[in-house]
């Protein structure tokens, strides 16, 4: 009895100043932000009650409508990209070829560079005038595109965060793919198995449920992206790019609309929440 | 997934641990060695500005070299002494903020006082100063943020911003050109004064001009450059020959100004929404005008990304045939591509039925009521304006990036045989320096507002990529130009 | 005949995609690179292929050789601040990290099972929501502008990452060993220091290295919570570089060059371990 309690206060002791610390930089600034997406709060003067007025402000909004809508279409989009090219590196790279480990170390690259350089690097490469990528499409077919115009911005969005993406799930699928006993594909190939039906039937479940939480996680990661479209577009041309992380901080650094921001910030948690539970259950099972 | 990590080798990981380490100890060790924890801080600064003014020409070169001395400034902050906090905007001409840095140190050394300068972008200092204010913290003195000033001192209510005609009065207010003075006059008093007027003019590339037969002084209205980029873009079919950013932001509201006011374009006519004369048959005509640009392939799509940098980037890879700017791209031109700068020309912007308009940005020193070293702050504009000799220095190391605020110092540098021509183009624009409350043309805080928040820049977007026609856009904007007159003057 | 026949396809097969994998990642890199150690004056030439090597652009972001130097135009105080910041925030997340993820793994103590999920709540959790409340809060507390306010800040970012990370490898360490070691009249503490730390050192070292790396890579922070120069870190530098009136390209890639170096280096010496603990921390509970 008595050294449950010892172990429980020393528990605690533990594991005191980690949460303390989290509490005090995320916990309360998170209670705060719906503290004060119920008041009304213009520039120079103090804080009002407002009540529900910001959601209302908010849900009103045309362009926060079309944050969340460019917002899901950017997630799911490159999402679903970084999941079949994923997918398919990781295969690529669990056959037997010569210079396996180099191009399989190239291939990870994307992942240890900061977001903020990847924004960068796009920048330049996708430069009208003197950048790379039009240099290729001027060589091979003749035309430039505007990489960052309004026609091709979002695809071009979706391309820097997959081509960025990649290798955590390549990795992730490797590692799931290596724990497949080999002898189940030989096994399979006996049994005059296709290969399509061997990767139904065997690949598919045996990496689903690292599938499962590396697109979760990535996900919430992609949806909460903003390091690089804020380098790369700042939410523009107009507001085609303008996802919600973008439109937080436009409503609080550029409009001081604080209120409003805080509502947006609220309104976009459940998302959140919905996809952290998933992988918190995914987790337990 | 049943991988043991164990089985990683250790030793690795010992490895990177050390690297970590040695990391670590650079690091700290840099960091001590730049930053002494001590009592006694010793901060030691040589700032040579040396400059090479390059004329248009380019074929002469004459070599103005400003030497800042050296300053030993010695502080110690056992003493209960006065620290002045500074926020500077960051020019385009680098050699103007290091003079600046530079004189504020001197001033510092001299006053015995502590300085922490920041610096900020264009972009991203009016949200400093906004938030500095909003949370009763702003800084003691501020260099930039121009469009701000009627917004912080114009209601009687909220007058965040120090008067400061001792100021003027110690520098000898008559010498600063009117202009200047009228745009931070509000109610009587003055609420800043202008480091330097940056005026936008035309940077036309010559040889473009040659190239389809012309001479850059045929080129005066806005019909002659247009019709010299259709001529251009017919030559060179993968070129955007107009420069215009039509993004949301500063510049993007500058290029709807330039063409706006020359043909008819007009504000507002006093401080109430009835005076606002935005919706107008001549914004419908004029954003007509640039869509069909747009349309016809004379700018580039890239253009409508908010971005600052996009114009003067075309300028100095030649993908332009001539951007409407202050002259900061020529002065970059001159430090990086010299050939590109002796095949430019700098003019008065174009002219329109109306006249000759230009875009004046201001560049305010100011200070704030609510900071407790307000007289210092003072005490350092006075430094930084009043030594006239020094001053004139500060302008030519900007390489004609920006004017001079004093009629004087203009006048003296006109005179220079050597840079006299690119001065005068200063000196003669100067009547068609106009602001963005135009016709009002005084300071005026709902302007300030629809400024800050680049509203007139939305029509391009409206039109060009939500494609709403033109009569929605102007009526768009001209309501929104409304409703914040209308909240900030109750009528 | 056939069969070897299907096998020279599929190998054909697999080197066409390793070179389109290689040249799908190696591109945007290598113009990065490119661009970095050229003169200048070939950017605006438009090649493709550098005709010349030239190591003016890396001296000049570190303020050689280059006569228009303009305060905050090199990179080397943003590296210093950088490598400060991120170092004490490593090691603040790490410390903190082995003694509450040790509790989260070992003690059994009312209330462990909630600190557990809400460690990897916040570590899954988007920094964005936070935001707002996190720039509001410390305006007031007067951390704006403070090495403390942009580390406390990064804590709420790395600190639930240590702590789930390191949960997940305390629970790797067999319990027999530490109870033997309490047989043999260890108490907790020294228990902890030479068992339990000697064997998890690895983890340990890799954990607290990606804090360093997820410090390093932060945009949001610094962005809103700094605006002096002179503690301004390396992702803002960058942004400089690319929101000035024009962009010297290859100033902009070698700076890029130089801040992605650390974080690359790290992650690649300690990849396999990220890895392994986000997957296999989880999975066991």
């Amino acid at each position: 009895m008595r050294l449950k309690t010892r172990e429980a206060l020393e528990g605690y002791t533990f594991s005191t100043p980690a949460f303390l610390l989290l509490f005090l930089v995320l916990f309360f600034p998170f209670a705060y932000v719906i503290y004060i997406s119920f008041f009304s709060k213009t520039f120079g003067y103090e804080p009002v009650f407002a009540g529900l007025k910001n959601y209302f402000l908010i849900i009103s909004d045309p362009v926060f409508k079309y944050s969340l809508y460019i917002s899901t279409l950017y997630t799911v989009v490159a999402v679903l990209f970084k999941l079949l090219l994923g997918l398919a590196f990781a295969i690529l790279f669990a056959q037997e070829f010569k210079g396996r480990t180099l191009v399989r170390t190239v291939a990870v690259i994307p992942w240890g560079i900061p977001l903020f350089v990847v924004a960068a690097l796009f920048f330049w490469f996708f430069d009208y005038n003197l950048g790379l990528a039009n240099a290729i499409l001027k060589a091979l077919f003749g035309v430039k595109i505007f990489w960052l115009g309004p026609d091709w911005v979002v695809p071009s969005i979706i391309y820097v965060n997959v081509w960025k993406g990649i290798p955590f799930f390549m990795v992730n699928f490797l590692g799931a793919l290596q724990t497949i006993p080999r002898s189940l594909y030989e096994a399979a190939e006996i049994d005059g198995a296709s290969a399509w039906e061997r990767f139904r039937h065997i690949t598919i479940p045996g990496i689903k449920y690292v599938m499962l939480i590396v697109c979760l996680l990535s996900t919430i990661w992609t949806f909460g992206e903003f390091d690089t479209i804020f380098f790369l577009t700042r939410g523009g041309p107009g507001y085609l790019t303008h996802i919600v992380p973008i439109y937080i901080y436009h409503q609080a650094f550029s409009n001081f609309n604080v209120g409003t921001a805080a509502a947006a910030s609220v309104i976009s948690v459940p998302i959140f929440l919905a996809l952290i539970s998933v992988i918190l259950w995914a987790l337990r099972r | 997934m049943s991988e043991e990590p164990k089985k990683v080798d250790r030793r690795n990981f010992l490895y990177v641990g050390l690297g970590a380490v040695a990391l670590v100890a650079i690091g700290a060790a840099a960091y001590v060695a730049m930053n002494p924890p001590v009592v006694t801080q010793t901060v030691t600064t040589s700032v040579p500005t040396t400059s090479v003014v390059t004329t248009t020409t380019a074929t002469t070169v004459t070599t103005a070299t400003t030497t800042t001395t050296a300053t030993t400034i010695t502080t110690t902050t056992g003493v209960q002494k006065p620290k002045l906090t500074i926020l500077y905007m960051s020019t385009y001409a680098p050699a103007i903020n290091d003079w600046l840095t530079a004189r504020t140190l001197v001033w510092a050394s001299q006053r015995g006082v502590d300085v922490e300068i920041s610096t900020a972008s264009y972009m991203e200092i009016k949200p400093k100063i906004l938030t500095g204010v909003e949370t009763g913290n702003p800084p003691d003195l501020v260099f930039g943020g121009g469009d701000l000033v009627a917004l912080l001192a114009e209601d009687p209510k909220a007058r965040h911003i120090e008067p400061i005609d001792d100021v003027y009065k110690e520098i000898g207010e008559d010498d600063v050109i009117d202009k200047l003075k009228k745009w931070y006059t509000i109610d009587g008093k003055k609420y800043a004064i202008d480091l330097a007027l940056h005026a936008n003019q035309v940077h036309l590339i010559k040889s473009f001009v040659t190239e389809v037969g012309r001479k850059p002084e045929e080129l005066v209205t806005w019909d002659d450059y247009v019709e010299f980029a259709r001529e251009v873009k017919r030559r060179h079919p993968d070129m955007f020959p107009i420069g215009l950013t039509l993004g949301k932001c500063y510049d993007g509201t500058e290029s709807w100004y330039l063409t706006w006011w020359p043909h008819g374009g007009e504000m507002c006519t006093g401080r109430s929404s009835t005076a606002v004369k935005f919706d107008s048959p001549e914004s419908r005509e004029n954003l007509q005008r640039i869509i069909n640009w747009y349309n016809d392939a004379l700018i580039n799509p890239q253009m409508l990304q908010a971005d600052e940098m996009l114009n003067n980037n075309a300028y100095l890879t030649k993908s332009a045939a001539f951007i409407i700017e202050g002259p900061t791209p020529y002065y970059a031109a001159v430090t990086r591509n010299p050939e590109l700068a002796g095949d430019t020309i700098l003019k008065a912007p174009p002219k329109g039925p109306k006249g000759t308009f230009t875009w004046g940005s201001q560049w305010p020193l100011y200070t704030f009521s609510a900071s407790k070293n307000k007289e210092l702050a003072k005490d350092l504009i006075i430094f930084i304006m009043k030594d006239k000799a020094e001053y004139k220095k500060m302008i030519q190391s900007g390489l004609m990036a920006v004017g001079p605020t004093y009629k004087s110092v203009t006048e003296e540098l006109v005179k220079d045989p050597n840079v006299g021509h690119l001065y005068k183009v200063y000196q003669d624009i100067l009547p068609a320096v106009t602001f963005y409350s135009y016709p009002l043309s005084e300071p005026c805080k709902a302007m300030d507002a629809v400024q800050a928040n680049y509203l007139v820049a939305d029509l391009f977007s409206l039109t060009l990529i939500d494609k709403k026609d033109v009569d929605t856009a102007v009526r768009t904007v001209g309501d929104q130009i409304k409703q914040i007159f209308k909240q900030t003057y109750g009528q | 005949m056939k069969r070897s026949t299907s096998l020279l396809i599929k190998k054909i097969a697999i080197y066409i995609s390793a070179i389109i994998v290689f040249v799908w990642t190696a591109l945007p890199l290598y113009w990065m690179i490119a661009t970095a150690f050229r003169p200048e004056r070939e950017i605006y030439e438009g090649l493709v292929i550098p005709k010349q090597l030239s190591l003016n652009s890396i001296l000049a972001i570190f303020g050689f050789g280059e006569e228009y130097i303009t305060v905050g135009s090199t990179i080397t105080p943003y590296m210093i601040n950088s490598t400060y910041i991120s170092i004490i925030v490593m090691v603040v997340s790490t410390i903190l990290g082995v003694l509450g993820g040790y509790a989260l793994a070992r003690m059994r103590f009312p209330g462990k099972d909630i600190l557990s999920s809400l460690s990897l709540f916040a570590y899954v959790f988007p920094t964005v929501v936070i935001m707002v409340p996190i720039f509001y809060l410390f305006s007031m507390w007067k951390l704006v502008n403070s090495p403390t306010g942009l580390i406390l800040a990064l804590l709420s970012h790395t600190l639930p990452y240590t702590l789930w990370m390191l949960r997940g490898f305390f629970q790797t360490i067999p319990v027999d060993i530490e109870e033997a070691a309490f047989i043999d009249g260890c108490n907790r503490i020294k228990t902890i220091i030479r068992i339990v730390f000697p064997l998890s050192t690895p983890g340990i070292v890799a954990t607290a290295t990606y804090a360093f790396i997820l410090s390093w890579n932060n945009v949001l922070f610094p962005l809103i919570l700094i605006s002096r120069t002179d503690l301004q870190v390396v992702s803002i530098g960058i942004l400089n570089y690319m929101k000035a009136d024009f962009v010297p390209w290859d100033r902009l890639m070698a700076a890029s060059f130089v801040a992605t170096l650390p974080p690359t280096l790290l992650f690649f010496a300690i990849q396999r371990y990220i890895v392994a603990g986000l997957t296999a921390g989880a999975v066991k509970r």
